[in-house]
């Protein structure tokens, strides 16, 4: 059945009790989308900050048949991500993937995938903060009711704030949603350029929070509406370049700096779709290929 | 020797940890796309008056911080032992403590109007009710829909009493409080969260 012979840990390294706790706040969590669920959220060998709520999360879903890609800002191989990574290697002895495709579980760090997910796919989100109204108002108790009422003027005000202060709507990451028309959710701190790929998603997305012990989830195919006016709609960002690596203009690109003399270029976040790009033929203007071929030019 | 007042438990899980899992993952995607129908990943040999499917689950997600209530039909000593033995559950005289509520679908369903729906600000702290039944069907009965249909889907068990959906109904209408239903039977699992609306 499983090939998993560590006899060091658990499989998944958690404790049952503590997987089956995790497991009924995470079925709450589904039942009632964008609720976040209080957990008893575990000490994990990793401090706080690195997704200890994801991990806890992804130990309680994954089996041994899953194949489980890990990304940190898109990517797939920075220290975050790959220690993750190695951690449920260690402890469930399951197949990981780079490829999205590919990936039956896939845990994140604020970013979506580029590649479209799909039915029977699983996203675990590690968040830092769950509450969308904590900055407005600190109070847990305060907080909590107005979820209850759903009294969210608070954060229309803030957005509203934005906009008299900067002339548009300032937040670009963590830009609060509303979920299947109920409750205010913060989508953790990715890019809002993501926010669109959570709406009717056909994947499961989970949400876990390791220090402030929250769980909450987005079921597949449920609506979910970035807050906005109807003045000032809702918008992604746009870069005014491709990625210098693989010529894509419909992604969400990083600004790498190159030198200490202004030299910077645009790349894809995701670096398993820039990647998949480049050997199906596509280039940008820094792209090996296209700096040789320049030169030659130019000799 | 065995004495008189001994019964004989039939075992749980093969393996507690894999089949937890395997059996969570089907709970979990019923609830994500509700009416739909799973087939159950473990045949385990339930005690007398529960089935596979009710078994698996409280296998999966019972244990010590779980009370249970088993409605009469349910209520046997094999099943008491049962749950004991193996999850460790807690065994409720009065429902309205129960996380988990157990009952066949041939049963007056208004016990469930005695089971806890949470509170607006912890709508969590609701009871999830368990129907056994013989057979589910999918493609006939009501259409739902909600978060987690891509498109409506028609559902329904058999022997269900013709007040049942109007009690999933007056229960969706309390979102987000309200219960969360099971649908199990020897073979296969359903699930309508709260969230489901019900066209009846």
């Amino acid at each position: 059945m499983s090939n998993f012979e560590n006899t060091a840990y658990n499989f998944a390294y958690l404790d049952e009790q503590t997987k089956r706790m995790i497991r009924r706040a995470l079925l709450k969590a589904v039942a009632i989308p964008g609720y976040q669920v209080p957990f008893a959220s575990r000490e994990m060998p990793m401090p706080y900050g690195w997704g200890t709520g994801g991990i806890q999360v992804t130990a309680a879903v994954i089996g041994p048949e899953d194949v489980l890609k890990v990304i940190d800002q898109g990517s797939d191989d920075t220290t975050n991500a790959v220690s993750i990574r190695n951690f449920f290697q260690k402890t469930t002895n399951v197949e990981t993937t780079e490829e999205t495709a590919k990936a039956s579980l896939i845990q994140t760090r604020h970013r979506i995938p580029e590649t479209p997910l799909t039915d029977g796919q699983i996203l675990v989100y590690q968040v830092p903060i769950p509450e969308p109204l904590r900055f407005l108002e600190p109070r847990e108790t305060e907080t909590r009711k107005m979820h209850a009422l759903e009294e969210y003027g608070l954060m229309h005000v803030k957005l509203y704030e934005d906009i008299s202060r900067h002339g548009d709507i300032a937040t670009t990451y963590a830009y609060p949603v509303n979920v299947a028309g109920r409750y205010v959710m913060d989508p953790s701190p990715t890019p809002k350029f993501d926010n669109p790929k959570m709406n009717n998603m056909p994947a499961l997305q989970l949400f876990g929070a390791g220090r402030e012990k929250r769980i909450y989830a987005i079921p597949p195919y449920t609506e979910v509406v970035s807050l906005d006016f109807e003045d000032y709609p809702f918008t992604i960002q746009k870069w005014e370049e491709p990625c210098a690596l693989c010529g894509e203009t419909e992604s969400f690109l990083d600004e790498v700096i190159l030198d200490d003399a202004g030299g910077r270029m645009f790349v894809c976040s995701d670096s398993h779709y820039c990647k998949s790009r480049q050997e199906q033929g596509h280039s940008g203007s820094q792209s090996p290929d296209a700096e040789k071929a320049s030169r030659e030019v130019a000799e | 020797m065995m004495t008189s007042d001994t019964v004989p438990l039939p075992g749980g899980f093969e393996n507690n940890v894999l089949d937890a899992t395997a059996c969570f993952r089907v709970v979990l995607d019923a609830m994500a796309r509700p009416a739909k129908i799973h087939s159950l990943p473990v045949s385990t040999s339930p005690p007398r008056g529960l089935n596979v499917g009710t078994v698996a689950v409280l296998l999966t997600l019972g244990d010590m911080d779980t009370p249970v209530w088993l409605a009469s039909e349910c209520d046997t000593a094999e099943a008491r032992a049962y749950l004991r033995f193996h999850a460790g559950c807690p065994i409720l005289e009065d429902p309205r403590q129960a996380v988990f509520a157990v009952m066949s679908i041939e049963r007056d369903l208004s016990i469930t109007e005695q089971l806890s729906l949470g509170s607006a600000e912890y709508p969590d702290r609701s009871a999830t009710v368990i129907l056994e039944s013989e057979r589910l069907i999918e493609g006939e009965g009501p259409l739902f829909s909600g978060p987690g249909f891509d498109a409506p889907r028609r559902f329904c068990v058999e022997e269900q009493p013709a007040s049942l959906w109007s009690y999933v109904s007056a229960n969706q209408a309390l979102f987000p409080r309200g219960l969360d239903w099971i649908f199990t039977s020897d073979s296969q699992l359903a699930a309508l969260p709260r969230s489901t609306k019900v066209e009846v």
